[in-house]
């Protein structure tokens, strides 16, 4: 198991605590604590540990906040408006007001559920999005735990969240909510295998599980190797996280929201937290296994290049919510398995077979890599598109029958291209 | 800190255990589904102690992210939502559950006897991890029997199987065992076919 003090956070905090002469803090060049008298090495593990995770899960509120800002913000610009800047400097603190705003709400339980599960789904729900955190490498020797499964573990805790929706949807037996925790089932069920597959190429490239040892494997981008694996990751990721192309969890259109409809306060407050923070988490993880983690060049501190990677990720996130309207539940698994799942296979025999060609690949031969997988990438698109375009829509060649029959003229009008 | 890997010991046991009971004795089957979630996260918390994270991670993706999801998911679609919850109970359940508890007992009280436990320190032996990660010589006794002796290269021994479970249990599954592998795959493809066939809808037209 690798030794925690190769994390700087363990070492400043508990080498500051500790007294002088502990044998951890000897390589470290961080004397001068010894605030706690000799003896006490265990209460300073202990208080280390308390203060690293208090002052990520307060980062990670902090970052939520801002990032609800910034998604509004750049929503209204993406819809030429101004978007909220009423209070603070370019409205900044408006999502504090939000914040205490829903946690001075009247806290509605509605009659007709199971209390005790009630209660636990939205804790359930955050519980997996502040875990993925534990395993993040946000900067060079920045992290809490460097696990030898890191990839496995946030794809396990990721898939947990299920759990929790189908405890929301039960705990408040409404049909709506019911409707939406077998649509979000279905969906999530169906993008974990892409999801999971185009991280294998990425796992071939680098040989190990570990987020650190990933990135240290990225002399070359991964994204610039694996466009193929990078573009599936992505898109399945959104679906995991229930974001707007695929958001028919909690279409306000169709069933008012979901399995949150019952709830109100800060219950609410928490789905929507961790909806938030898995979403900031998930682009920590595509920053980490397709950016290069946190190498940049030199004056600017690796952490900084890691959390502006992050927010890249992250307009990008509101880009495609802003620009995508909200898929039909059979356009989202026809995707996951008719084009994602396919698309995933061919990046895996295509890498698989380069790294029969080159083995252990140096910078150069990477640079080959990439170029024959983005030739790869940009053909399979191109044939998936033509394959399974606009034109073969199964509702519309009268294959499948839509669950309501719309005529033409009631439906939204989707744009042509995109969608399908 | 031996003490301290002591404290999470039993505190995960007592979470595996304390989840156990309450799946056996809660009356609502949801409120039992949660609990299982939570005993088996209780027993990859032993696992990443006994420092097997591929093993831990392996239960938490297998037991808590999938077994326990089809078992709500079971719930959710069969529960009839308007009579609320409903609980189940009968006398033979006692007797039945009496009788396969004594059977249990019974299989794994035998299991404990039979094992031959090693200690820490013995599975730490040098021998041990040599032979373990195939650094080994086949060499012939006295008496003619051939034994494993740890070969001369132990530094390579020593790094192996303890600091990277998870890149000695892929090489096993990829190289020792690949029949094996492909074999369960065939398994799965058969009877995820077979269930499709079975629940298929028959076509009305």
């Amino acid at each position: 198991m690798p030794d925690p003090f190769d994390s700087i956070l363990y070492q400043y905090v508990y080498c500051t605590l500790s007294s002088t002469d502990d044998v951890a803090c000897v390589g470290s060049g961080l004397f001068g604590g010894g605030l706690l008298p000799g003896g006490l090495e265990w209460l300073a593990y202990v208080l280390t540990a308390v203060t690293i995770v208090a002052v990520l899960i307060n980062a990670i509120l902090g970052g939520v906040l801002m990032m609800i800002w910034g998604e509004r913000r750049l929503l209204g610009r993406f819809q030429g408006r101004t978007g909220p800047n009423r209070w603070g400097p370019f409205g900044l603190l408006t999502p504090i007001a939000d914040a205490v705003k829903t946690m001075f709400k009247e806290d509605v339980m509605p009659t007709v559920s199971d209390r005790l599960v009630f209660t636990a789904a939205p804790i359930l729900m955050l519980f997996p999005a502040l875990l993925i955190y534990a395993v993040l490498p946000f900067g060079a020797g920045t992290w809490l735990a460097d696990i030898n499964v890191a990839l496995l573990f946030i794809i396990a805790i990721g898939g947990a969240n299920v759990l929790a929706i189908v405890a929301a949807a039960l705990g408040s037996g409404n049909r709506y909510a019911m409707f939406s925790a077998m649509r979000s089932v279905a969906m999530l069920i169906s993008y974990e295998i892409p999801l999971v597959i185009s991280l294998i190429g990425v796992l071939m490239l680098s040989g190990s599980l570990s987020l650190v040892a990933i990135v240290n494997a990225q002399t070359l981008p991964f994204f610039i190797v694996q466009p193929l694996g990078f573009f599936v990751f992505l898109v399945a990721s959104m679906a995991e996280l229930n974001r707007t192309p695929f958001d028919v969890a909690e279409a306000e259109s169709e069933i008012v929201a979901g399995y949150m409809t019952d709830y109100s306060s800060m219950k609410f407050g928490l789905f929507f937290l961790s909806e938030f923070a898995a979403t900031i988490a998930t682009s920590g993880v595509i920053t980490a296994v397709f950016l290069g983690g946190w190498h940049g060049f030199d004056p600017i501190p690796s952490q900084i290049w890691f959390i502006g990677k992050m927010v890249a990720v992250l307009a990008v996130i509101v880009w495609i919510r802003a620009s995508w309207p909200r898929l039909r539940i059979d356009q989202i698994m026809n995707f996951a398995w008719k084009a994602l799942f396919e698309l995933t296979l061919i990046n895996l025999v295509v890498s698989g077979i380069l790294l029969l060609i080159w083995p252990s690949p140096s910078t150069t031969e990477l640079w080959y890599m990439a170029g024959i997988n983005w030739v790869v990438f940009l053909a399979s698109i191109y044939i998936f598109g033509k394959v399974l375009g606009p034109k073969h829509d199964p509702v519309k060649a009268g294959n499948i029958q839509p669950d309501v029959t719309l005529s033409d003229s009631d439906a939204p009008a989707l744009p042509t291209g995109g969608g399908d | 800190m031996d003490g301290t890997i002591d404290v999470v010991f039993w505190i995960m046991s007592a979470g595996a255990i304390g989840a156990a009971l309450l799946v056996v004795t809660v009356k609502d089957v949801f409120r039992a589904a949660l609990a299982l979630a939570g005993s088996f996260l209780a027993v990859a918390g032993i696992f990443f102690l006994l420092q097997a994270e591929f093993v831990a991670v392996a239960q938490i993706l297998v037991y808590v992210g999938a077994i326990s999801i089809i078992v709500a998911f079971a719930i959710l679609l069969t529960r009839d939502m308007g009579q609320g919850n409903q609980t189940q109970s009968s006398r033979f359940l006692v007797v039945g559950g009496g009788v396969m508890a004594a059977l249990f007992v019974l299989v794994a009280g035998f299991v404990a006897y039979d094992t031959a436990w090693s200690d820490r320190d013995a599975a730490l032996n040098d021998n041990t991890i040599a032979v373990l990660n195939g650094q080994y010589e086949e060499v012939t006794d006295a008496s003619g029997d051939i034994i494993l002796i740890a070969s001369t290269d132990t530094d390579v021994a020593m790094n192996g199987v303890f600091s990277d479970s998870t890149g000695w249990l892929g090489g096993l599954l990829v190289r020792d065992y690949v029949l094996a592998l492909q074999v369960l795959g065939v398994l799965l493809l058969a009877s995820i076919i077979g269930s499709i066939a079975l629940v298929r809808e028959q076509a009305t037209k």
